[in-house]
């Protein structure tokens, strides 16, 4: 091509050289600091693993339901002194069938909504909110590392147990989203109150992740807005359109589907 | 002409052969990044964390963003590449500018790349998520693909700006189905 034809001739060979490490130079930068951020991200992540097990130990050691191999030490007695055995025991033989009590808070993979799943005795109640508009309460069990509940309207979620997270898909008003929820220490976990004022039925829901915040719904009947701040510590009641909302907080076998319709 | 730094196009006659060869590896090596992306992704646990940055609402946010800034550069990119292969006017410093403006869009789009693959994973869950792991990972293997053909000289004068359209149009494609996504549905937020 005339308009764009020319010779490198070799005597200007610095300035080809230096263009041409130019690109080799640019796939280097990328993969240095994709490097650095996946080695960040796992530094983190390592911390949060160590750290979590210690905030909720009730949650993490689990007895096994049926483990043909040597079982993992008792969760009854103290930590083993030996450090290879710190680390949280090998979950995937390991649902929470036990009398636990556990709540998990996570997201949806696309940050659509937040949700909550409440464990106990192999119950489940779950929530999921965006703190806007929608919601979904379900209802449901865990079997195996398992997870299946049901709500008005057709949703549902089903998930797996894995480590100390839930990994699974929720379907809230016919779209479907995948989520993960992360083992969540008190105050974090599932909130719910009810309330009749001047005739109308009021609930809200409000998930509390473990970084602190919040998200909830207040639902005037069937009218639904973001929910007043909730102080998960002391639950103290709040003042909605002038009656007492006494907030609670929502366990595995409470129940939260099949009530006044939303 | 006055784009005496443009890309380096010899006007040298090799058989096809020999070009075929000079494309190959970088297109094998391109085509491999892409495939380790995506089963990386498929198989790597999803944590559904990583590390954010301060001031935004959220990961999902910073993603939109720096995606969005990737977005605009690439813009640069294709205005620049126009003048410097002579279809638009410009002054002598647009080659400076085409490859400064594509290193930032580039590494703007690296930490999207490590949250998306760390945090959530290669999903096929919905068209819109799948057509955006397939594209991420195809993105990032064309990228590869087109550094290191810069490498090389003598290719015939259609492939640079080929590849360099190729990879254009992945981020756009990136970009319509995260950020777009994101600011319509979840609200132009930081």
């Amino acid at each position: 091509m005339a308009e764009i034809s020319r010779v490198d001739s070799p005597r200007r060979s610095p300035r080809a050289n230096r263009s041409n490490r130019g690109p080799v130079i640019t796939l280097l930068a990328v993969v240095a600091l994709a490097v650095v951020l996946v080695g960040l991200n796992v530094t983190t992540s390592a911390q949060t693993a160590t750290s979590s097990p210690a905030a909720a130990p009730a949650a993490t050691q689990v007895p096994p339901s049926a483990v043909a191999l040597p079982p993992p030490p008792d969760p009854q007695q103290a930590l083993p002194p030996d450090p290879q055995q710190a680390p949280p025991p090998d979950l995937q033989q390991a649902p929470p069938a036990a009398p636990q009590e556990v709540a998990y808070a996570g997201r949806t993979s696309g940050n659509e909504a937040t949700i909550a799943i409440a464990l106990r005795d192999g119950q489940v109640a779950a929530y999921l909110c965006d703190g806007r508009e929608v919601e979904s309460w379900l209802q449901g069990s865990i079997a195996d590392g398992r997870l299946t509940a049901q709500g008005a309207r057709d949703a549902s979620a089903t998930g797996v147990v894995e480590g100390n997270a839930i990994f699974g898909t929720v379907s809230v008003n016919g779209q479907q989203w995948p989520y993960s929820a992360q083992l969540a220490s008190s105050p974090a976990g599932l909130y719910e109150g009810n309330a009749t004022a001047n005739g109308v039925s009021n609930r809200i829901g409000w998930i509390v992740l473990q970084d602190g915040s919040q998200v909830g719904i207040w639902n005037r009947n069937g009218i639904r807005k973001p929910a007043p701040l909730l102080d998960p510590e002391s639950l103290s009641d709040l003042t909605i359109d002038g009656a007492r909302l006494d907030p609670q907080r929502v366990a595995g076998d409470t129940k939260v589907v099949g009530g006044p319709p939303a | 002409m006055a784009f005496s730094r443009t890309q380096p196009t010899v006007a040298i006659h090799r058989p096809p052969d020999s070009i075929a060869a000079m494309i190959l590896l970088p297109v094998a090596v391109g085509a491999a990044v892409a495939v380790a992306l995506g089963v990386y992704g498929r198989l790597h646990e999803p944590t559904g964390i990583a590390i954010n940055i301060a001031g935004f609402s959220g990961a999902q946010a910073v993603k939109a963003w720096l995606t969005t800034g990737a977005f605009l550069l690439a813009g640069v990119q294709l205005i620049s590449a126009l003048a410097m292969w002579g279809k638009l006017p410009g002054p002598r410093s647009i080659p400076t500018l085409h490859r400064w403006s594509g290193r930032f869009a580039v590494l703007l789009t690296v930490p999207v790349l490590v949250h998306c693959l760390y945090a959530l994973g290669f999903q096929p869950a919905t068209p819109r998520v799948l057509i955006h792991s397939l594209l991420g990972c195809f993105f990032f293997g064309a990228f590869t693909t087109k550094m290191l053909l810069l490498t090389r000289r003598g290719l015939p004068t259609w492939l640079i700006p080929l590849i360099g359209g190729v990879v254009f149009s992945a981020l756009v494609g990136l970009w319509l189905t995260s950020s777009l996504w994101f600011f319509t549905t979840v609200g132009v937020t930081l």
